[in-house]
């Protein structure tokens, strides 16, 4: 291979770009001392223990994954008819039908909260948890229809049409046949989905209240008024978990045909 | 248990109506050129194709309304479409499955299968693992194993390398002979149809244009399609005893007709000059050399003229003659080398 300096040069710019400020929050965290400072004064795991015992992260955490998860199924059980329908079916303008679904990912997000809040929350009076919840759902849309979408180009139709010829009528041969084949596409549109929204902060801020509020606005909110190690103990702790899920997911899947969805 | 059809598609500009009776045991082909409508043909057999108008009857069983999944067919997909995501084993055991056998049941059943194709040893890979004649292989254990009446094949041989072919084909003659039920063959290749099919039946542009066993669609070509694919020069005309009129020139033939026939005769019958030969009895016309080819050990010369015909002369004729394109010579063809049958 031939050496090329400027490119490998832009590559370990990127790295350390991307991995140095989360390094100063993991050795952060790890600080005896009480405020947030690189170096950190001393070595202890207290902050820890400050941030799994403060009841307020604690509850918004458990919102904030029940959110994810309840908005990533929500997200698949629509956004995957959808994107069998605009791959197989006959119907006119398929493109601007992915368009559409794709469209959040372009729309501020804040528009979208905002005609939420109006519609919703205001107008049909639904509670902010409900309207965070289909919130998310629409956020989450672009990942369900586009992810499954670019398994579901690779997976040929007429692999189907075979399982028809040996006897399985049209759902079996759905179930059978192009189900395992989506498995890849659902495993990384679930996983994307679920972090968009377990990260969301615009949306979320927007549309809580004092009885429903996820980790990401309560953090939010705890370093405007606090400025200790305890957020960067929580925000370390999320990292490791997410660190295990993904080291799951490459043991399961593989990043190469998880995120190898997205571009294909 | 015969195969009675008559198959209709009208796609517009395109449309396929062809009639298609097969017997039990009986292998068919359908061969012809790209696009003639032969794997569409096939798609509706399989009731993967709607079709416009038509019937479809096995037996006493009526399968024109039925879905694919209730027809007692199996198929071979040209490129085989296996399951990718199941071992061979579960792909030769998804049909027995599907038609109600239990999972233990099916799996020995598969394993039968892959046995008699030879690839009991390759039952646990994954299609991506297998060759091209093993992939072969399995799609035809797996239409094989759910016992169908009609066996439907979609140029089985086409994807292969020339050598797997060789061996892959013979095998599959072996399973054709052995399957009880009727099969349907579409090829392209007049090889496979050959070697595979007791009867060919020839479809250009949507409609059968001629059928029956080799030996005779060989002989007695009717159409310019089947008459390049075995080699023969082929002309159309009208016959008054021992002498057929075609457009620009008159043929003396050994077959005394009447009426519209086809005149055939082989590339080789065709013998070059550069003087006007005189004396025997021969067909002689001034022609044009239009091109020159390789053709195994000889070379075959296009010919344009009065009838644009192919010759085949061995190299040291060639270079005798000083042959080139461009080029004006005499070609000679004696009666009794030529064949005139009806049209």
């Amino acid at each position: 291979m031939r050496a090329r300096p400027v490119a490998a040069s832009l590559a370990v710019l990127g790295y350390i770009i991307m991995i140095v400020p989360i390094l100063f929050v993991v050795v952060t965290a790890f600080s005896a001392g009480r405020t947030l400072r690189f170096p950190p004064q001393g070595f202890s795991l207290t902050w820890f223990e400050a941030a799994v015992t403060y009841d307020p992260f604690m509850e918004s955490l458990v919102s904030s994954l029940y959110l994810a998860a309840g908005a990533t199924v929500l997200a698949l059980l629509l956004g995957v008819p959808a994107t069998i329908a605009i791959h197989r079916g006959k119907i006119p303008g398929k493109g601007l039908i992915e368009g559409l679904f794709l469209s959040p990912l372009i729309v501020p997000e804040l528009v979208v909260g905002l005609a939420l809040y109006q519609q919703l929350m205001i107008g049909l009076g639904l509670d902010n948890l409900s309207t965070l919840l289909l919130g998310h759902t629409a956020l989450l849309l672009p990942y369900a229809v586009r992810v499954t979408g670019a398994s579901l180009a690779l997976a040929d139709p007429a692999v189907e049409e075979a399982a028809r010829g040996l006897g399985a009528g049209p759902v079996r041969a759905f179930l059978t046949v192009t189900l395992p084949l989506l498995r890849p596409g659902l495993f990384s549109a679930a996983l994307l989905g679920f972090v968009t929204s377990f990260n969301n902060v615009p949306l979320s801020l927007l549309l809580q209240d004092r009885e429903f509020r996820t980790l990401p606005v309560t953090m939010l909110d705890y370093v405007q008024q606090s400025y200790n190690p305890r957020i960067a103990a929580m925000a370390t702790l999320i990292l490791a978990a997410t660190v295990v899920v993904a080291v799951i997911a490459e043991r399961t899947v593989g990043f190469a045909r998880i995120f190898g969805g997205i571009n294909q | 248990m015969m195969l009675d059809s008559r198959l209709v598609v009208d796609r517009g500009a395109f449309r396929l109506d062809i009639a298609l009776s097969v017997a039990p045991g009986e292998v068919v082909a359908l061969l012809g050129p790209n696009g003639a409508g032969k794997t569409t043909a096939l798609r509706a057999l399989a009731g993967l194709q709607p079709m416009d108008e038509g019937h479809i009857r096995l037996g006493t069983d009526d399968l024109t309304a039925l879905p694919p999944e209730r027809r007692p067919i199996g198929v071979v997909f040209q490129d085989y479409l296996l399951f990718p995501h199941l071992s061979a084993l579960d792909n030769v055991a998804f049909g027995p499955r599907r038609h109600g056998v239990r999972r233990q049941e099916a799996r020995a059943t598969a394993l039968d299968w892959l046995t008699r194709v030879g690839l009991a040893d390759q039952a646990a890979k994954r299609p991506r693992q297998l060759s091209g004649g093993q992939a072969q292989r399995v799609a035809l254990a797996r239409a094989l194993a759910v016992h169908p009446r009609l066996l439907l094949l979609d140029e089985p041989l086409a994807a292969l390398d020339a050598r797997t072919r060789l061996d892959t084909r013979a095998e599959l003659q072996r399973h054709l002979t052995a399957h009880p039920g009727a099969t349907v063959l579409v090829t392209h290749d007049p090889l496979d149809a050959l070697v595979l099919a007791d009867r060919l039946v020839i479809v250009e542009d949507g409609r059968v244009v001629q059928e029956g066993d080799a030996a005779t669609v060989t002989a007695r070509p009717r159409t310019d399609y089947v008459a390049r694919l075995v080699g023969l020069n082929l002309y159309r005309g009208r016959a008054h005893g021992h002498r057929v009129t075609l457009n620009n020139l008159t043929l003396s033939v050994d077959d005394q007709q009447d009426g519209e026939v086809f005149v055939a005769f082989r590339p080789s019958a065709v013998a070059l000059y550069a003087e006007k030969p005189t004396g025997s009895p021969r067909n002689i016309w001034a022609a044009t050399i239009a091109g020159i080819q390789r053709h195994g050990d000889n070379l075959r010369i296009e010919l344009a003229g009065p009838i644009a015909a192919a010759a085949d002369v061995t190299p040291a004729a060639a270079a005798q003659l000083d042959l080139a394109p461009g080029r004006t010579v005499w070609a000679a063809v004696k009666a009794t080398e030529t064949h005139a049958y009806p049209a």
